[in-house]
């Protein structure tokens, strides 16, 4: 299964803020047509209003938002922060990888849902992948079964 | 033991704590019919446990919701949804 598209993995990109983490993170997105422009701002005001709904796990922020919001068809990018930024969440912060998700059905996606927690579970995923700086070899830990 | 996983917009975060729930239950062989859905489902939800990210989770408790709330830290550890779900397993 294809659970990450490399034109959509960015490395190595420094933010100085969780906003401007969740805007570059949806570039790709945004650019490739799978949410509009609008998308990640909404994902900024349901966070400035409802606290940091997307940081869900330690290190990890999962930006998303509804169909309503801008997700235009399904997808998954992810960008790897080269310093961690906070997002304002207490236990699970600083945020190092920053996951865009664009979800246009019900159940569309429940096994691309269940093959990212799995490959999120394995040993040091996070690590290899903050530490890589090879696109190509950040797909295929996701994209192994 | 029928749950509500649920997150804002009942997709993103409540799919993939969906998927962890149902891992664990099957590990441990606990009967749970386990569901996922927005805010919006829980006021009509007629179950045993609401499982939610804990920022959720204490929202509902101080809208007084009467269902049992479990708050998850983290989304990626089988560990804390087992510990946090143990207690209300054959209630």
């Amino acid at each position: 299964m294809q659970l990450l598209d490399s034109s959509l993995v960015q490395l190595d990109v420094t933010v100085d803020s969780w906003q401007s983490a969740i805007r570059c993170a949806a570039e790709p997105l945004v650019k490739n047509k799978f949410v509009t422009k609008e998308y990640p701002e909404r994902v900024i005001e349901i966070a400035e209003k409802d606290g940091p709904y997307i940081v869900i796990a330690p290190h990890i922020a999962l930006s998303h938002a509804a169909v309503s919001d801008g997700a235009l068809k399904n997808g998954l990018g992810l960008t790897v922060l080269t310093e961690p930024v906070k997002f304002g969440n207490k236990v699970n912060d600083p945020v190092s990888l920053v996951f865009t998700l664009s979800s246009v059905g019900d159940d569309i996606h429940l096994s691309q849902m269940a093959a990212l927690v799995n490959v999120l579970q394995k040993t040091r995923v996070i690590e290899k992948v903050t530490r890589s700086n090879d696109v190509n070899e950040v797909i295929d830990l996701f994209n192994e079964r | 033991m029928k749950v509500l996983v649920t997150c804002r917009n009942g997709m993103g975060t409540s799919t993939m704590l969906t998927v962890q729930v149902r891992n664990v239950a099957s590990k441990n062989g606990w009967d749970v019919d386990c569901e996922h859905a927005s805010l919006d489902a829980v006021g009509s939800f007629r179950g045993d446990l609401i499982i939610s990210l804990s920022d959720v989770a204490k929202e509902l408790e101080d809208e007084g919701v009467k269902t049992p709330i479990i708050g998850i830290d983290s989304l990626m550890d089988s560990n804390e949804i087992e510990r946090k779900m143990t207690p209300y397993i054959g209630k």
